[in-house]
């Protein structure tokens, strides 16, 4: 069962990969055309990967970090009311 | 010109005073038949339809159709005719009533074409879904529902306070128009109350309090209309202000943030909604005719999806009685055809391609971008990867994937799973048809989501949060607990404001008793009428009617001594 | 006759039933409460008609025994003592239908023909305190009232005769007061008569003995109408009398105190003078804010229904007078304008408090739970649709007042006054919700075998038709509100007040 689980995951992780690989390609040999507005970032090829991978893991780690600051409370903290 | 024009939310209301009167049995059907006839109401309206009728030396304006209107009517009807499948299996009249009613006070408030019924239409929705709050009949509920209900007479407060202004400047004219940005103190308080509804960081933790312990058909409710009814009156009233922007940006990765650090599967779903809010808000912020569509597209999407995430979530509290992330996992086995419903909602909230979010988030971002927002939208991007990170992919890991609890989930009542797919295929017909939902925007639609650019940018973005996603997935591992949000700061020191109110009510009362007998001289001791409340307990526990009674003699010094003061202010004060 | 008579036929009638009712029910205890009917509803009818006489004719007076003031006394029928005449007379009439079935449970049977006979007592001095010209008149029907009630309030349970016996000390203090204030005036002036008072003060001008003479007067009513912080007596007092006491005494009693202050303060001295000269009515609106604040918080600490109701009327007999306070047109529409919305949203809360007692046994909010909701839904509607009215929600009657009175801070500029207002609506929805939500929502207790407990069900026809009659008023009489305002209140306001509306 593991192993067929495997092969799918990898087989996913392919084609994902693939994708990201075709936009990138995309991006660098179609750049945006001067008809559109664009913004400053969409110029650059690889700009949303980075970001959303970048992104992500910031916003993981801000919310850990707020969490283990001080947001975290145990399940009875507001009990007495 | 001599039509009858109906305002659709009646049809709701006259099902809720009708459906007490039916065979018990029917009721259920009867909420579904009753929603569906307000849809007809709504396609059958044309836009520009009015109904007036005069009233208080005013004229109040029941039913003003246009398209913005309608959207909103559109897609509020079908959700509640969809929750309304979603809860056939419910043999409770009062939520049934309940939900009736705040949905047509949703349809009511859409419709409305003056301040007054607008008003009321607010009232009726915040009374109706405190009491879809307080159904779930437990002592959690019970609080959260009586903060819930004061948090929004407080908003409604702010409106009232807001209409009067309004009435007192305008000479009693009250159409409901756009105000221009910053005006005047009226539109504030109106904005402020407003802002209540939309869950506006820092008013927004009704939110999160209270949807998480509203029952399981309640939720799927709640989820739908107060918010939007808010977003609807922004676009309506405010448009264009600045402010709105901020608030919205603020809104989106507040929301996200506390998303992936909540544990409650509906109470990260409850941040969500204060997140994708936050897109609605900017989107009205900038005031342009691509915000607006972005604003008001997205929440008609949203409320499909987010009905639909609320159904799954429902679903698996209803069939395991576990809310936490913390206690599930491991159910994608034995109840795939959830699982593959909620993907669906959690792909559309995500703005995977071919389901309805894509179509529509991304048209208030663009907007941002092409109104000169370029942070504002760089955010707003930031917000759609914590999106997908918490709702399309922590929460369906942890509670279908990861690690096998051995939870047996009794099985869900069919037309659960009947409501979430009708919701789901309209998220996906929408994703592959976006003219389907374009053609009912307010403003002409010139955006075409379909290009090659929006697809890879949007493939970018997704998979690589995704691997981020996947190398984090230990940490991000759910913890049991609470988190602390801005109602930290009435709820903590909830107690000692009782204490101290009725506390200092009754130092007060005694402390005037000694003084006005000193004054009168001579007199002996006063006996003792305090007021005390424990420390903990609330303002009952501690009264005692007999033991605080003040004595008539404290009572007729309190007489003489308003006396004496009285009289020595106005003979001094004699002009 | 009647015509001319008009004025003084409302408190003869009562007077006359008072009389005449020992005698009748001597042997027949029945047809006390008949009589009372009766007398209620020829007055009530008596008291409408009046109004449209005064809106088609304009003011009425008529001297008893033909002798013209300052020797005679005078009864003036405008267009304020018309309305409150009609609010009084119609809610006493409803309050006595539902009576008939409290009285008979809660007080011995040799008790009842005294009881109504006193009730008439009651009203006859009502109905003349508002109709009335002369200054030691009202005094006079003002003992009577006050002596009926307290008579009528220690024949409840227990508590009642110490209830009624702080009641009295206060009372008569007030009372005392009053007269005091008569005396000075009458010394300064030579009449006892309110219009020639009216007359005559500017020339006598602002001496201390006049200002004194304000205070005490002020004092006198602020007792009767349980102003903040002279309200000590209300709270048992309703708590403790009978059903029938309490439902008559919420909605009309301490509205007639609200009445005297209104008329000595605008129509006697004149907005100028305690407004201007010497601030009084300032430091009413600040005494009544105050007591809007004190009355909704302590209502909710208590655990008892008809306690919960006392501290409530406290607020609202605050919002009276802060309508008062504010001297100006709108707020006097809005104090008067209440006095009709409250007495009926008290009348019908007191009548389901009345009704939970003779039914459950009780009225304690702690033991309700949604088995007396489901005993006795009709009379649970009233209540949540009575609360929603309390709290202010549109088109019920309790939203115009508060609209009435907010405009008229606003029209003030006094931002904590317009504060105060919408704070207490927060309270109030607290209070009442904490109700509601029991009777909906909590689950019935269950025996041992899982039953709910058995007993008789929805009151009976002649309580549950009134609470229902009153509940549905709520609804109509708001919608009605624009009516009675621009039709009849517009043409009381005092001179210098007239309606400015913005």
């Amino acid at each position: 069962m593991t192993i067929v689980r495997t092969i799918l995951r990898a087989a996913l992780a392919t084609a994902l990969a693939g994708l990201v690989f075709l936009s990138l390609a995309f991006q660098i040999f179609h750049p945006p055309g001067e008809s559109r507005h664009v913004s400053w970032w969409e110029s650059i090829p690889g700009f949303f990967a980075l970001f959303g991978f970048i992104g992500c893991l910031a916003l993981i780690a801000l919310a850990l970090g707020l969490g283990r600051a001080f947001l975290r409370k145990n399940a009875r903290y507001y009990d007495d009311d | 010109m001599t039509e009858i024009v109906i305002p659709p939310g009646a049809a709701l209301w006259a099902g809720a005073l009708i459906l007490p009167l039916l065979r018990r049995r029917v009721r259920a059907a009867a909420f579904v038949f009753f929603s569906l006839a307000s849809l007809a109401l709504v396609f059958a309206l044309p836009d520009g339809a009015r109904c007036d009728v005069r009233f208080l030396d005013q004229t109040l304006i029941l039913c003003r159709a246009d398209a913005l209107s309608r959207l909103f009517g559109i897609i509020f009807a079908f959700i509640a005719a969809a929750g309304g499948l979603y809860a056939l299996h419910l043999r409770d009249t009062g939520q049934q009533c309940a939900a009736l009613l705040y949905a047509g006070g949703a349809l009511g408030a859409v419709y409305a074409g003056d301040f007054f019924t607008f008003f009321v239409c607010w009232e009726a929705m915040a009374a109706a879904s405190t009491f879809l709050v307080w159904a779930a009949r437990n002592r959690e509920a019970r609080r959260a529902g009586f903060r819930y209900l004061l948090y929004h007479l407080f908003g409604g407060g702010l409106l009232l306070l807001g209409i009067f202004f309004l009435g007192a400047q305008n000479g009693g004219g009250l159409e409901i128009s756009a105000f221009a940005p910053g005006s005047s103190a009226a539109a504030w308080l109106i904005l402020l109350g407003v802002a209540v509804n939309a869950a506006v960081v820092p008013l927004h933790t009704w939110l999160p309090d209270a949807y998480p312990r509203a029952t399981v058909t309640g939720a799927v409710f709640l989820s739908a209309f107060t918010t939007k009814a808010a977003v609807y009156a922004l676009a309506r009233m405010f448009p264009g202000w600045d402010v709105l922007i901020w608030a919205g940006v603020a809104m989106t990765l507040y929301g996200v943030v506390y998303a992936v650090l909540s544990d409650d599967i509906r109470g990260i779903l409850a941040y969500h909604i204060v997140s994708q809010v936050g897109f609605m808000v900017a989107g009205v912020g900038l005031g342009t005719e691509m915000g607006l569509n972005g604003a008001t597209a997205h929440a008609f999407s949203h409320i499909l999806y987010k009905a639909l995430l609320f159904m799954a979530a429902g679903l698996v509290l209803h069939t395991t009685g576990r809310r936490n992330l913390s206690e599930l996992g491991g159910l994608g086995k034995r109840q795939p055809a959830a699982l593959i419903l909620y993907m669906i909602a959690a792909f559309s909230i995500s703005g995977v391609p071919f389901f309805n979010g894509f179509i529509s988030k991304s048209i208030t971002v663009s907007a941002a971008g092409e109104a000169g927002r370029q942070a504002a939208a760089l955010l707003m991007l930031l917000a759609s990867v914590g999106t997908f990170l918490s709702v399309g992919l922590k929460l369906p890991v942890f509670t279908w994937f990861s690690r096998d609890r051995g939870l047996k989930p009794e099985r869900a009542p069919w037309n659960m799973y009947l409501a979430m797919g009708v919701t789901a295929a309209v998220c996906i017909l929408h994703g592959i048809k976006p003219g389907l939902l374009y053609r009912w925007l307010p403003y002409a639609a010139d955006y075409h989501p379909y290009s090659r650019v929006h697809l890879s940018e949007t493939v970018q973005l997704l998979v690589l949060t995704l691997a981020a996603f996947w190398m984090c997935r230990r940490l991000l591992e759910p913890h049991a607990g609470t988190v602390l949000d801005f109602d930290w700061f009435f709820r903590r020191p909830a107690a000692f404001f009782r204490f101290l109110f009725v506390d200092t009510t009754g130092r007060f009362f005694d402390g005037t008793a000694r003084a006005s007998l000193a004054a009168v001289r001579g007199l002996a001791a006063l006996s003792r009428n305090p007021y005390p409340a424990p420390a903990r307990g609330g303002v009952e526990a501690g009264y005692a009617q007999d033991r605080h009674r003040p004595s008539t003699r404290t009572l007729v010094s309190i007489i003489l001594a308003v006396f004496s003061v009285l009289a020595a202010l106005a003979l001094l004060a004699v002009r | 006759m009647i015509p001319t008579n008009a004025p003084a036929l409302a408190p003869l009638i009562f007077l006359f039933a008072a009389l005449i009712i020992p005698l009748a029910a001597f042997k027949v205890r029945r047809l006390a409460w008949v009589l009372a009917i009766a007398a209620a509803a020829a007055a009530a009818a008596v008291s409408v008609w009046n109004i449209f006489r005064v809106l088609e004719s304009g003011t009425f007076h008529y001297r008893f025994g033909g002798w013209p003031p300052p020797l005679g006394i005078e009864y003036v029928l405008d267009p304020l003592s018309a309305f409150i005449t009609a609010v009084i007379n119609l809610t006493a009439l409803v309050v006595l239908v539902h009576s008939h079935l409290t009285v008979a449970a809660e007080l011995p049977e040799r008790k009842h023909v005294p009881y109504y006979a006193l009730v008439m007592l009651m009203m006859s001095g009502f109905n003349g305190i508002v109709l009335t010209g002369d200054f030691f008149n009202l005094y006079v029907f003002l003992e009577i009232a006050s002596l009926a009630l307290y008579g009528l309030i220690a024949v409840g349970d227990r508590k009642s005769p110490v209830a009624a016996f702080r009641y009295l000390v206060i009372g008569m203090v007030g009372g005392g007061f009053y007269l005091l204030g008569v005396g000075f005036l009458y010394i300064n002036s030579g009449s006892l008569n309110m219009a020639d008072l009216k007359a005559i003060l500017p020339a006598v001008g602002a001496g201390p003995e006049i200002i004194v003479a304000l205070c005490f007067m002020v004092l006198g009513f602020g007792i009767k109408m349980a102003l903040f912080p002279l309200h000590g007596w209300l709270p048992d007092a309703y708590t403790y009398a009978p059903t029938a006491t309490s439902s008559l005494m919420a909605p009309i009693g301490t509205k007639i105190g609200a009445y005297g202050l209104l008329r000595v303060l605008f129509f006697v001295f004149g907005v100028n003078f305690v407004t201007r000269t010497v601030p009084l009515a300032q430091v009413v609106s600040w005494l009544a804010a105050a007591g809007i604040l004190y009355g909704s918080i302590m209502a909710m600490a208590q655990d008892e229904l008809k306690r919960m109701l006392a501290f409530s009327s406290i607020a609202q007999v605050g919002y009276i007078g802060l309508g008062i306070g504010l001297a100006n047109s709108l707020g006097l529409l809005g104090a008067v304008l209440h006095v009709l919305n409250h007495g009926l949203m008290k009348a019908c809360l007191f009548l389901v408090a009345g009704n939970f007692r003779l039914r459950l046994g009780h009225s304690r909010i702690r033991a309700l739970d949604s088995g007396a909701r489901r005993r006795m839904p009709w009379t649970s509607a009233a209540f949540t649709l009575a609360a929603l009215s309390m709290i202010g929600l549109p088109p019920t009657v309790g939203f115009f007042s508060k609209w009435y009175l907010a405009l008229g801070t606003i029209r003030n500029r006094s931002w904590v006054f317009l504060a105060v207002i919408l704070a207490s609506s927060l309270l109030n929805a607290v209070y009442f919700f904490r109700v509601i939500e029991r009777l909906y929502l909590r689950p019935a207790l269950r025996d041992n075998e899982g039953r709910e407990a058995e007993g008789r069900t929805e009151a009976a026809p002649s309580m549950l038709l009134p609470t229902l009659v009153l509940a549905a008023s709520l609804i109509v009489i708001g919608l009605l509100n624009a009516v009675i305002v621009n039709g009849l209140l517009v043409r009381f306001l005092p001179p210098g007040l007239e309606i400015v509306f913005p």
